[in-house]
């Protein structure tokens, strides 16, 4: 192989590794955001993982594919033109072309890694992977949900059944026995999964009593004995103004009273 | 042969050796030199009196080629370019002679050439296109390297004869000439008014030299793009129906890239770029194309229409 094809492929292959590197801190930031998203949302992990995966695959194709000599050249302007200019006359042996290759080849020689790598934005995408790890454990911890996207699904798939149950007029004729009402489903989260005593209202509660355990005397209980109640009812009823009334008090009393009354009933 | 690292040098000792004798009019010797280069015709468009003549018969000399000039007038003959038979007397018999004409030059100058009769431009355009002559029923091969170098007079235009677009296309190139500056004029009034004679050029490279280096020329490699983009330019001159009538052909992208690698050369570089394609598109279209009635009534000449297409 000519040494300059081979110098072209050396330095392609190494441009290849640079782009993966960057692909991969990239793809680990969008699976960190997509992580938190899901933490919130509450769905299962493998989404986050299915995202960051697809985001790899496509920004390292995108990159590979439309990345060539164009770009080194306008990054090194000692070879601008000069680069492709070789890559697409391989072929060709000259006095011209076999002196522009000597020539490439020692100006490839002043390609720098640092022209292709960036320590200022590695920097900051290792930073931000850090940023995000970190508020992704505070959300998991927090146990933060804005939506219950799990939940939904399930009343989602609940709700043909509860319409199909309507008469020809769609109107339900009959309710649902309790136990399959949305009701009880949002009860879920205040009561529990577990539910045993809780759910005294729905279920028989078949209680027997220890006679021993109980200081209630179980020999004494009796019927109720029916009485009668005999009226005791005044024969006049008679209402008389107090003395008070009859007091000259005056009007600006009255007034303060009164309005102390009204006080009273509006707090 | 000198090697592909010492062009640069030869050239710059050209046009140091040029500018002895012509003040001024670097661009017009540049791509006198391009022509030549691409073993191919150009025709100079410009003023009497800006040293079109002195240019080519100086680059002539300095590149050991035989130079002729033709004068055309409404008069003249084809055979007073390519040459006739005469009747010359040997040992006592009279035979007929081939007289070879101007034409078996290497470097035709043919001054104002829309001043020719078309027969007379088309004896020149043949050898321009065939490199050989044909009179009567015998064909002369003309000798390598060969050039035409016309030129145009762009004022006093009455009874001329244009030379037809199908037959402009013939020529790679069409330079146009300037008026010096200032400066360039009083120099040239201090070489050519004083008693000291003007310094004559002295021959830099050979003729096989010259061959080597069109050889040279043809071996500069071009990327891909640059191709595409030159393609797409000759191209856009066809799609360009508002202020274009009539686009160039496919002659103009050979013509706009075999170009570009001479000025790439001369430049001392071993690639084509896209700057040497905007450069070279102006002589290289200028010529080919003719321009719409609503160009002519905004007033636009063919370089700015040209300008316009370029990225």
């Amino acid at each position: 192989m000519k040494t300059i094809r081979r110098a072209l492929l050396t330095t392609k292959n190494i441009l290849n590794t640079f782009i993966i590197f960057d692909s991969v801190l990239s793809s680990l930031i969008a699976f960190l955001i997509m992580l938190s998203i899901v933490v919130l949302i509450k769905i299962s992990i493998w989404w986050a993982i299915i995202a960051g995966l697809a985001y790899l695959l496509v920004h390292t194709y995108n990159r590979i594919s439309s990345f060539g000599y164009k770009q080194i050249e306008t990054i090194v302007p000692e070879l601008n033109y000069q680069l492709t200019t070789v890559a697409d006359n391989l072929d060709k042996d000259n006095e011209v072309v076999n002196a522009l290759n000597n020539e490439v080849l020692q100006d490839m020689k002043k390609i720098k890694t640092s022209y292709f790598i960036s320590p200022q934005k590695v920097s900051k995408q290792v930073l931000s992977i850090a940023a995000l790890c970190i508020i992704t454990v505070l959300i998991a911890q927090s146990n933060m949900a804005f939506l219950s996207l799990d939940s939904l699904s399930k009343d989602l798939q609940r709700l043909p059944n509860i319409f199909l149950r309507g008469g020809d007029d769609g109107i339900i004729k009959d309710f649902p026995p309790m136990n399959e009402t949305l009701w009880e489903t949002n009860l879920s989260e205040i009561l529990g999964e577990d539910t045993t005593i809780t759910e005294l209202g729905t279920q028989e509660i078949s209680i027997q009593i220890d006679p021993l355990a109980s200081e209630l005397d179980l020999s004494s209980v009796r019927e109720v004995e029916s009485r009668e109640f005999s009226s005791y009812s005044p024969k006049e009823v008679k209402a008389m103004a107090d003395v008070a009334f009859e007091e000259q008090i005056s009007k600006r009393d009255q007034e303060i009273v009164k309005e102390y009354f009204n006080e009273l009933a509006r707090s | 042969m000198k090697s592909v690292g010492e062009i640069k040098k030869t050239f710059d000792y050209i046009f140091d050796e040029v500018g002895r004798v012509i003040v001024g009019q670097e661009e017009m010797l540049k791509q006198i030199v391009i022509a030549m280069f691409c073993n191919s015709n150009a025709v100079i468009e410009g003023y009497p009196g800006l040293a079109k003549t002195l240019s080519v018969s100086t680059i002539a000399k300095m590149m050991d080629l035989d130079f002729a000039r033709i004068q055309n007038t409404p008069d003249l003959m084809p055979s007073d370019i390519t040459g006739t038979y005469i009747l010359d007397e040997q040992h006592g018999k009279r035979v007929f002679k081939f007289q070879p004409g101007p034409i078996f030059a290497n470097v035709i100058l043919a001054d104002e050439i829309n001043r020719a009769t078309p027969k007379t431009q088309s004896a020149l355009l043949e050898a321009m296109q065939e490199k050989q002559v044909t009179v009567g029923s015998t064909t002369y091969e003309l000798d390598k390297p060969f050039f035409v170098l016309a030129t145009q007079n762009p004022i006093e235009q009455e009874g001329t004869y244009p030379i037809p677009e199908a037959q402009a296309d013939r020529f790679l190139l069409k330079i146009k000439s300037s008026y010096p500056t200032y400066e360039q004029e009083v120099e040239i009034v201090n070489r050519y008014t004083e008693a000291h004679s003007v310094q004559q050029p002295r021959k830099i490279i050979s003729k096989q030299a010259l061959l080597k280096l069109q050889e040279l020329t043809r071996q500069v490699p071009v990327s891909t793009e640059i191709k595409q983009y030159a393609v797409k330019l000759v191209q856009s001159t066809r799609a360009k129906k508002d202020l274009i009538e009539y686009g160039a052909s496919p002659r103009a992208s050979i013509g706009l890239i075999l170009a570009s690698k001479a000025k790439a050369l001369i430049d001392g570089r071993k690639y084509v770029s896209k700057e040497d394609i905007n450069e070279m598109a102006y002589p290289i279209l200028r010529h080919r194309i003719i321009l719409s009635f609503e160009a002519e009534r905004q007033n636009l000449k063919e370089d700015d229409v040209i300008k316009s297409m370029l990225k």
